[in-house]
């Protein structure tokens, strides 16, 4: 009796804490507890990795951890000027928006998001410098030395082999 | 009692299985190039590297075992089942120095699923990876799906007497034409002309979707081989609903379904008989499995009072079980929310895995032929009581032609059927064991045996050693379809005993 009060309570206090303002929220948080903050107004931060546009709205994809989602801009004009996009190259811009997560975006077809209502840069992404170690190089060399030992002896000894056979033939 | 090869044959072994890691090395110079042409500086030396790995041990193999007589059936199966471990062996090479594994079990883990064209991955950090490490994670999966074997027979100028035997040892059991090079090269000649439509498709809806012109064209790519092959890979984390588009999810499906179909009815469609495909018991079967199917997902989410429209309810629900059935293993909802989902719904997707696609493609799972005799054999023998016992009742199925049921395949069917099921069981044991909860224990390791790919949650780089190594002998397993990998052990084991 009394562990299902404290269920319940818990419960309450969860969605009570929930409905009057989820505040910022891990995205995986968000996803993994989707029906507690549906139709919530809430506010995350994650690295965007693309910007879709769509007629005068855009989605824009966000990364935070390992864990990405979708944001619906009504209004693409809202969404502000974007640097960087996450990728191999360069590490994207770190947003926070502002907006009311839905398991079903309205006009979506059952698509999870948050509909924007504001958008803003918290961090510049930058061009991500990648050089290649001596150590990296070295070992290739050294890979590739074995390798063209290891075709020559295969020639050599494919070119015995044949002149065997064709020796073969000919005392035949 | 086995038959036990002799020495020359394990040389003739190490000789084919040095060759074949020479065209693995041929293959990585591929994304080499690429890496090279996209200026990715540290992947193109590690491509190379990798290349000249593979490269150096296949000509050692070659060079210093000679192929002196031709492979007996049972050693082909060996050679197979050996060849499906080391190819992902060495292909995982380029993944783990790209530093987004964990560990090298990780990224050999990543290679096994790609080659068994499952999809679960433990990659971290995707959404950052080169695009030529991208490249090579779907190729393998194209190379996996097609076969490793049947690429290396289409090559080839003239057949062996083993060749049938590798190219039954690759799981594929009909011949498509008297030849089998000829056989092999129709197979990649009809892929490549899917590849190059379905890549250009894909590209487009890419680029209507809102992507730039360079990724359009790569993802393009990715995810046809990816459908194609039903692997399941995906460029980003985001998985198909990166791309907030219906007609991609939509064209997705066409290949998906595509790539389940037995090239058996490609190659009919291919000469204009049509009418096979409304014909075969194939692909009779699966718009009855689809149709039972789905209906059992829709009373698990609706008794479950989940939350769906329509629309919805197609493009989740629907979507879900025609990946897992076709055994692609995209996900157009996150892990989160497929977790989510009530144990009905689950149990449908479960069953939509365990199934699979059609017999002689690239999907697994037990197949919709073997679903047809299974069925065929319980419906005759059901008949027969109520018939004398003298009364002997033939059962017939429709495949390319009107085909009678025989005890040998049926038994074959059984033994097979079986083997899928209890791999199923015995991999959710396993993640019993390390205290998963056993319906996602059983999704997880259905989804690992049966080479799909969907996950809730279970496989991550955080996930128990141990049951990696299980999801990893699942998959290789489940796509060679047990046989090769018992015959040839059953090889080794007479080779010791003698």
């Amino acid at each position: 009796m009394i562990k299902r009060s404290l269920i319940i309570a818990s419960f309450v206090l969860v969605s009570f804490g929930a409905s009057l303002q989820a505040g910022e929220v891990e995205i995986q948080g968000l996803l993994k507890q989707s029906l507690l903050y549906d139709n919530k107004a809430v506010e995350v931060k994650g690295e965007v990795l693309e910007v879709l546009e769509r007629g005068s709205g855009a989605w824009m994809n966000i990364l935070a951890g390992s864990v990405a989602m979708g944001v619906w801009v009504q209004d693409k004009e809202i969404i502000p000027f974007i640097s960087y996009l996450g990728s191999y190259e360069s590490e994207g811009d770190i947003v926070r928006v502002e907006g009311i997560f839905y398991q079903e975006l309205p006009g979506h077809l059952g698509r999870t998001g948050i509909r924007a209502k504001t958008i803003t840069i918290e961090k510049r992404g930058r061009y991500i410098e990648r050089s290649v170690s001596f150590r990296k190089k070295k070992e290739v060399s050294v890979w590739a030395g074995i390798f063209f030992l290891s075709l020559a002896v295969y020639t050599g000894k494919s070119f015995r082999n044949r002149a065997n056979s064709s020796l073969k033939k000919d005392r035949l | 009692m086995i038959f036990s090869p002799s020495k020359q044959e394990y040389f003739s072994l190490l000789n084919l299985l040095g060759r074949m890691l020479i065209l693995l090395a041929g293959c990585l110079v591929i994304p080499a190039g690429i890496a090279f042409f996209l200026k990715e500086q540290a992947p193109f030396y590690d491509f190379l590297k990798s290349a000249f790995i593979s490269g150096s041990l296949g000509l050692f193999l070659s060079s210093v075992f000679s192929y002196e007589k031709d492979l007996g059936q049972s050693l082909t199966f060996l050679f197979v089942a050996l060849l499906w471990m080391i190819v992902p062996l060495l292909a995982a090479l380029p993944l783990w120095f790209s530093g987004h594994f964990g560990s090298f079990l990780d990224a050999f883990f990543d290679s096994m699923s790609g080659f068994a064209t499952t999809g679960l991955s433990l990659i971290n950090n995707v959404d950052h990876l080169a695009l030529s490490v991208n490249f090579w994670r779907h190729f393998i999966m194209f190379l996996g799906g097609q076969g490793i074997v049947i690429m290396a027979i289409s090559f080839a100028t003239k057949a062996g007497s083993y060749s049938l035997g590798l190219y039954v040892g690759e799981a594929r059991e009909e011949k498509l034409l008297p030849n089998i090079i000829s056989t092999a090269r129709f197979i990649w000649a009809v892929s490549l002309v899917y590849f190059v439509l379905g890549s250009l498709i894909l590209f487009g809806l890419g680029l209507q979707s809102g992507l730039p012109l360079k990724k359009a064209a790569f993802h393009g790519i990715f995810l046809f081989m990816a459908a194609f092959d039903t692997g399941g890979f995906t460029p980003q984390s985001m998985n198909i609903f990166y791309y907030h588009s219906f007609m991609f999810e939509m064209a997705t499906i066409v290949f998906m379904i595509l790539g389940s179909l037995n090239f058996n009815l490609h190659y009919f469609l291919w000469m204009k008989k049509k009418k096979e495909i409304f014909r075969n018991a194939e692909t009779r079967a699966f718009f009855v499995t689809m149709s039972i199917l789905l209906f059992l997902l829709s009373i698990g989410l609706l008794a479950a009072g989940t939350k769906t429209g329509a629309g919805s309810f197609f493009r989740k629900g629907f979507y879900q079980v025609i990946t897992a059935h076709t055994g692609c293993g995209f996900s157009n909802i996150t892990v989160s929310e497929l977790a989510a989902w009530p144990g009905v719904a689950l149990i449908a997707v479960i069953l939509a895995m365990a199934v699979g696609g059609g017999i002689g493609s690239t999907t697994g799972g037990v197949k919709l032929m073997r679903l047809v005799i299974l069925f065929k054999t319980i419906t005759s023998e059901i008949k027969g009581w109520f018939f004398p016992s003298k009364v002997r009742i033939y059962e017939k199925y429709h495949h390319l032609q009107d085909i009678v049921l025989e005890d040998k395949k049926i038994r074959l069917v059984f033994i097979v059927s079986f083997l899928y099921i209890s791999s199923y069981f015995w991999g959710a044991v396993v993640g019993v064991f390390y205290g998963y909860p056993f319906l996602a224990a059983l999704f997880e390791s259905t989804s690992a045996a049966a080479n799909v790919g969907l996950s809730v949650g279970i496989t991550s780089a955080s996930m128990p050693q141990a049951l990696k190594v299980v999801y990893i002998l699942q998959m290789w397993l489940g796509r060679l379809e047990f046989i090769a990998v018992i015959v040839g052990l059953g090889v080794i084991f007479s080779s010791f005993k003698r």
